[in-house]
């Protein structure tokens, strides 16, 4: 095991697959739950528009 | 313990059409709104980012530094400097990224992915508890 900081064992940083598999979406989802995914996507699918009509957004580092 | 990806802007940016499937896990950082906001084209898009902002508030899922947490931030940027870490141009551009590096460190079932893996690296070596995994990486 691969270890830092001394003694500490390093904890394994999970890919989103990995992530998905633990943290399964479930089948039924709560009403909050819902409303987060559903605003998630607009938001995301927003974003997405913005890019393809006015391009990327400009980097705030610099 | 499930630890939780929080996405700086780059890579909310570059994998936007991914970020909806971890919904349900993810990390907000304020200052990633903040980029996401100032440079939103329409009412349109800012009001879908604001629904999100509720949404993700109401989770308690949205991660804001402290007066303390700038303070912190600012020692470590410091060191860096002192230290000649980096390049002083590149200490310029490292200020959101360590806020929102300070803030995983703080909410420790959390993980960065960032498509700035490089940056992080540096930010690290003051913050050595750092969780961080590239985007190609995660999302791959």
């Amino acid at each position: 095991m691969s270890k830092k900081n001394g003694n500490k064992p390093e904890e394994k940083i999970p890919t989103g697959k990995e992530l998905l598999k633990i943290f399964p979406t479930p089948k039924k989802l709560t009403p909050a739950m819902k409303r987060l995914k559903e605003s998630t996507e607009k938001a995301m699918d927003a974003l997405d528009k913005r890019i393809k009509e006015h391009g990327y957004p400009p980097d705030f580092r610099h | 313990m499930v630890i939780r990806p929080i996405f700086d802007t780059s890579s909310v940016i570059k994998y936007r059409t991914e970020i909806k499937k971890y919904f349900e896990t993810l990390y907000f950082p304020s200052m990633v709104f903040f980029e996401l906001v100032a440079t939103s084209i329409n009412q349109d898009e800012l009001k879908l980012y604001s629904d999100w902002r509720r949404d993700l508030n109401a989770e308690k899922r949205i991660l804001s530094p402290t007066e303390n947490d700038i303070w912190e931030t600012a020692k470590a940027i410091r060191r860096l400097y002192i230290n000649k870490t980096a390049a002083q141009t590149k200490l310029i551009t490292l200020r959101t990224d360590t806020l929102i590096a300070r803030l995983s460190i703080k909410q420790k079932d959390s993980f960065i992915v960032t498509d700035d893996i490089d940056d992080f690296l540096i930010i690290k070596r003051e913050m050595k508890d750092l969780r961080v995994i590239s985007a190609d990486d995660f999302f791959t």
